[in-house]
């Protein structure tokens, strides 16, 4: 990495005055309002008066409530299901882009990064439209090609509709993974690759034994911006099922939005709020344990 | 030179979203003029009236002047009592140029999340809409004042509305609210010309009967009973509800609401809820996965033979309903079980959402407010409301010409004067219960992904947290 030499008194006072400006942003805009919210999350509070302290009471409560571990569930679900589908396929397309012989290249990226750009809410409701179970995409295919065997209650069956919520999300995404690990492999210097070549390492060898260890700092980055980033998966579920039937799919964040909004408990809300916190500051923490020292 | 494109390009997006960091506030003290096209017409109002109170101050009709916010879900292209609304508060404009109003707008599905966010953050508008559960909050934190200090005063006024139009907001002895409409949350509403090709004579009489035609109907491929349930309000609110009430009692229901010996893990309560489990074989298969505009297109295009929903729905049905269909489209009062307590009369119906006013209100200001709400509540409004297919908490006037209702709310109307008022649950129990717990456990419930005891017990638990 360029640096340069801190000559004098002078230029650490400007280089501390423009640390300052981000950094009072960012203590107003995240550390202020999570601050509050642990606070509010000790409180009893219904939007009036002034909030009653009622230390971990909240948290008991929210422990001891079935939908909660129902919805904790759900997330973790799609947590992990999103992660794999996402990155998984992502750094597999990835992989397949460093061929030499795979044609329209530029095509291929554009048409997979382009559900990215599209809004959460109109990609749910176009796989709403997929999926219904009387005038839906995939019904009619099924018809169609003679599998009416097949043919399920996509959004409506709870043992399957968590798995076909995923779908989308994990469809929508893969294009920014993808590019995301191609720019990591594009940073591989040519000559690591040209040395392998003439070792004799080609193909899947190379991608195993010279690619991956060579992005696995990009990798590591991109499950933990998918992990953290699932876990606050809210709008696709809105606009697919809002959490239905029942709760199956309704995730942390809607559980949360549900309390402090629908039924006017902040308190309750905050704490949930925390929760999905903790949570995924635990996922980052357990993919940095894991994925850490390998390539070291 | 790219380089220099691409810096000119990157700031530029940077000062924009700035911008519109900056600007959210501006917008939303503003709100008025920023909520669609609503808000386009009340800007001209208040800038009119702004103009002439600076010449014309003493000159008004009615001397009355002041400035409110009031916070609503009338839209302005919407169908029945959202243009009696606007029709009656335009006229006041019109006659009352020195009262400013600012008018903050939220489309329906959003309100109530809104109105709690603005709650939280101390910024409620001076006259809202608010629902029968968020009294208690709103009345013991001192944010509303009750409304029947002044209506009792004014006999003029309080003689306009018509029996039991209160009981939706009278919280702790007071009347709160200001209540605008009367309304069944259920309805049947059902197209006779499939009745006639499935060789169903007209509307059942009992629940035996009912599930007898639903039989044939399904047996001659269509679909019995549409539900759209995917916000879950739908087959709570407004089905299983008076359901319910042929099981149960109104009594019941105060005695539960107030915690006083009724339990929903009471016999006839599962009861009910094992009933409506049995029905909803009968719904589309993708209940869960549709709203209630979907349902609609289902009946709308022939692919159900009936549905049951809120009166709402009359007045959404004589605005978009195919001619076809329509003409065919009559209107029933959900059948009784035989061997039950209930009547097909009970059905949970009133006011529902009433307007409040801030406690911080007095004055000129409090005056108009009040003037205000009288006008959009009564006498024309009534009347405008019941040519819109919708029936308002008002008498209607005796200049109402009946003969000019359209058939099917003709229809409506007059079961309506025959239905039994029950209290609505959702507008009753505390949210955590009426709008989260049974919400979600009657979708599961038509899902047969619950039994009916266990939602009973659920519901149960959820409510004994909240008493």
């Amino acid at each position: 990495m360029n640096t340069r030499e801190i000559q004098n008194k002078k230029q650490y006072i400007w280089i501390y005055a423009l640390v300052l400006i981000p950094f009072i942003y960012f203590l107003i805009v995240m550390i202020v309002p999570l601050g509050t919210s642990v606070y509010y999350s000790l409180t009893k509070w219904k939007g009036v008066g002034a909030p009653k302290f009622i230390g971990l009471k909240n948290y008991i409560t929210l422990l001891k409530t079935p939908d909660f571990w129902l919805v904790t569930k759900n997330t973790l679900f799609l947590c992990i299901a999103c992660t794999i589908g996402q990155v998984g396929i992502a750094l597999l397309i990835a992989f397949l882009m460093t061929f030499k012989k795979l044609r329209f290249k530029n095509f291929h990226r554009a048409v997979i990064f382009f559900p990215v750009v599209m809004a959460a809410i109109v990609v749910g409701y176009v796989w709403r439209f997929i999926y219904n179970s009387n005038y839906g995409l995939l019904n009619s295919f099924l018809t169609a090609i003679g599998r009416s065997d097949w043919i399920q209650y996509w959004l409506d069956d709870k043992n399957i509709v968590l798995g076909m919520v995923s779908i989308p999300v994990i469809w929508q995404y893969i294009g920014l993974y993808m590019i995301i690990l191609m720019s990591g492999i594009s940073a591989i210097p040519q000559e690591v690759f040209e040395c392998a070549e003439i070792d004799g390492c080609t193909g899947l060898k190379k991608s195993i034994y010279i690619t991956l260890p060579m992005i696995w700092d990009t990798l590591k980055i991109c499950i933990i911006l998918c992990a953290a980033g699932t876990m606050k998966i809210y709008d696709h579920l809105v606009a697919l099922t809002n959490g239905g039937p029942g709760r199956a799919t309704e995730s942390l964040a809607m559980y949360c939005y549900e309390y402090t909004f629908k039924f006017g408990n902040f308190g309750m809300g905050a704490a949930i709020a925390v929760t999905i916190l903790v949570f995924a500051f635990g996922i980052a923490g357990i993919i940095q344990l894991v994925m850490g020292g390998k390539n070291k | 030179m790219k380089k220099k494109l691409a810096a000119i390009v990157l700031s530029a997006a940077m000062v924009m979203s700035l911008c519109a960091c900056g600007s959210s506030t501006t917008a939303q003290s503003g709100e008025t003029k920023a909520t669609s096209d609503a808000a386009e017409a009340t800007e001209e109002t208040t800038e009119t009236t702004e103009a002439a109170s600076e010449d014309t101050a003493t000159e008004t009709a009615t001397g009355l002047k002041g400035h409110f916010s009031i916070y609503h879900f009338h839209a302005e292209d919407e169908s029945g009592t959202s243009k009696a609304f606007w029709a009656a508060a335009n006229k006041f404009q019109e006659e009352n140029p020195n009262v400013q109003i600012d008018y903050i707008f939220t489309d329906s599905n959003n309100y109530q999340e809104k109105l709690t966010t603005y709650m939280a953050g101390d910024e409620l508008a001076d006259v809202w809409l608010t629902k029968g559960d968020m009294l208690p909050t709103f009345a013991d934190g001192g944010l509303i004042q009750s409304a029947d200090q002044y209506i009792s005063k004014d006999s003029d006024w309080s003689s306009k509305y018509v029996e039991g139009a209160f009981t939706d907001c009278t919280y702790d002895g007071k009347q709160w609210g200001v209540p605008f409409q009367m309304q069944a949350n259920c309805i049947g509403v059902y197209n006779q010309a499939i009745f006639d090709e499935c060789g169903i004579k007209g509307w059942p009489e009992t629940w035996t009967e009912l599930l007898e035609d639903c039989e044939k109907i399904k047996a001659a491929g269509y679909t019995p009973i549409g539900m759209g349930n995917k916000d879950q309000w739908l087959a709570e609110s407004a089905v299983f509800n008076t359901y319910a009430y042929k099981y149960v009692d109104q009594d019941w229901f105060n005695s539960l609401s107030s915690n006083e010996g009724a339990k929903f893990t009471d016999e006839k309560f599962v009861k009910a809820l094992a009933g409506f489990q049995n029905i909803a074989q009968y719904f589309n298969s993708d209940m869960n996965s549709i709203d209630q505009d979907e349902m609609y297109s289902l009946y709308y295009n022939k692919k159900c033979a009936m549905f049951f929903n809120g009166a709402w729905s009359i007045g959404t049905l004589l605005e978009n309903c195919p001619e076809d269909v329509l003409s065919n489209t009559h209107v029933g009062l959900m059948p009784a079980v035989e061997g039950e307590s209930g009547t097909k009369f009970d059905t949970a119906a009133g006011a529902g959402w009433n307007y409040v006013v801030n406690s911080k209100l007095e004055g000129d200001d409090l005056t108009a407010c009040l003037a205000f709400l009288k006008a959009v509540t009564t006498d024309a409004y009534a009347d405008d409301a019941l040519a819109q297919g919708f029936i308002s908490a008002a008498k209607t006037t005796d200049t109402c010409d009946m003969s000019s209702l359209k058939p099917l709310f003709s229809e409506y109307y007059e079961l309506a004067s025959t239905m039994n008022n029950c209290s609505i649950f959702d507008c009753v129990l505390p949210s955590e219960v009426g709008s989260g717990v049974l919400y979600a456990d009657t979708q599961q419930l038509i899902a047969n992904s619950i039994t009916p005891e266990d939602m009973a017990a659920d519901c149960q638990s959820a409510l004994e947290a909240n008493y």
